[in-house]
């Protein structure tokens, strides 16, 4: 493999007596293709099995738990809810009015944005999922706000989007309910 | 009339720079490469447009999977004598946590690392919010007011 040539022997002269003798010049040649072949080898394996691989975090404040009987008192004109229904299904209502099936979803952050116009700082929303529903949903609805917030913030940078999760209440299950027979839509809520 | 021969023209290229290329990619892929830690249960997680980063150091990991149930996991160092020096090596432990008792475990575990770990949460998609919910409640009994939620970033 690697084979060592043997440059010019001959001794050249020494024109001089007393100085050092000239470098004997020696040609290696080193056959590199097996060393290539393996680090190539181990170039694809590493491209191969490398994903850079970044989660990204969500965070999520929680209320502590004495500040929850709170009351904050919002105005009527300024609540907006959204429910999700055992099946995943989204309804939203304004204050006090019966909840409405909000089809395209794909709209919600553009429905946001116009809904919170009205007031930006007093809007506040709030987010009620059935227990039956997945998780993913809760954060499909938070992601959409806070993009929203994003949004808001481009033009007024203390913006913060007010919003909360809450249980939901017999009462909301019961107009979830009212909703859905209205529009024909069926399950059962399993909570 | 013969056939002309093929001349054989012997060609040489110099494959140097080609090599000094392939060691740099591999060197950086080599260096660059951390492999990832053995998960307890795999999860798929839910895309978000959330762009902050995880952090990665004295954190709490907590698990759900796709049947809902509860994983915690953590890294906590453990003392041992090797060649009579005391040496701290860094572990890492799984715990099963069913809901139920999920507040036990987790104030134990707090016990064990200190109060100033972050607590992260890895959902399955398929996690129900019913045990979410129970968890968020859970974690507001026990103090921790601020978490993080893991997920995949979503483009556009």
């Amino acid at each position: 493999m690697g084979a060592v040539e043997t440059g010019d022997i001959q001794a050249r002269s020494f024109k001089k007596k007393g100085l050092r003798r000239p470098k004997r010049r020696i040609g290696i040649h080193i056959d590199m293709t097996p060393m290539v072949d393996i680090a190539f080898l181990l170039l694809i394996f590493y491209m191969v099995t490398t994903r850079f691989y970044t989660p990204q975090a969500m965070e999520i404040n929680l209320p502590p738990l004495e500040a929850e009987d709170t009351a904050i008192p919002v105005g009527k004109s300024h609540l907006i809810s959204l429910l999700v229904d055992s099946q995943g299904r989204l309804f939203w209502a304004f204050g006090t009015d019966k909840p409405k099936y909000f089809e395209e979803e794909r709209a919600l952050r553009d429905s946001l944005i116009s809904w919170n116009q009205r007031a930006p700082d007093r809007m506040v929303t709030v987010v009620k999922i059935d227990t039956g529903a997945r998780y993913s949903r809760m954060v499909d609805l938070i992601d959409e706000i806070q993009v929203t917030e994003r949004i808001f913030q481009q033009v007024d940078s203390e913006y913060s989007y007010r919003f909360s999760i809450v249980d939901m209440t017999q009462y909301d299950l019961k107009q979830l309910e009212e909703a859905k027979k209205a529009l024909g839509l069926g399950g059962e809520v399993t909570s | 009339m013969l056939k002309k021969g093929k001349r054989r023209v012997a060609i040489r290229i110099d494959m140097t720079p080609m090599v000094d290329i392939a060691f740099l990619l591999l060197i950086f892929y080599m260096s660059t490469t951390t492999f990832k830690p053995p998960e307890v249960k795999s999860v798929s997680l839910v895309p978000s447009h959330s762009q902050v980063k995880l952090p990665e150091k004295n954190i709490i990991n907590v698990t759900v999977t796709a049947e809902d149930s509860i994983f915690i996991e953590y890294i906590d160092t453990k003392t041992e004598i090797v060649e009579g020096k005391e040496v701290t090596i860094p572990q890492r432990f799984y715990r099963y946590a069913p809901i139920e008792r999920f507040n036990y475990e987790l104030v134990d575990v707090r016990r064990q690392l200190g109060l100033n770990v972050e607590l992260v949460v890895k959902a399955d998609r398929d996690a129900s919010f019913g045990v979410m919910r129970k968890l968020m409640r859970t974690m507001q009994e026990v103090n921790i007011n601020q978490f993080s939620l893991v997920t995949e970033l979503e483009m556009g």
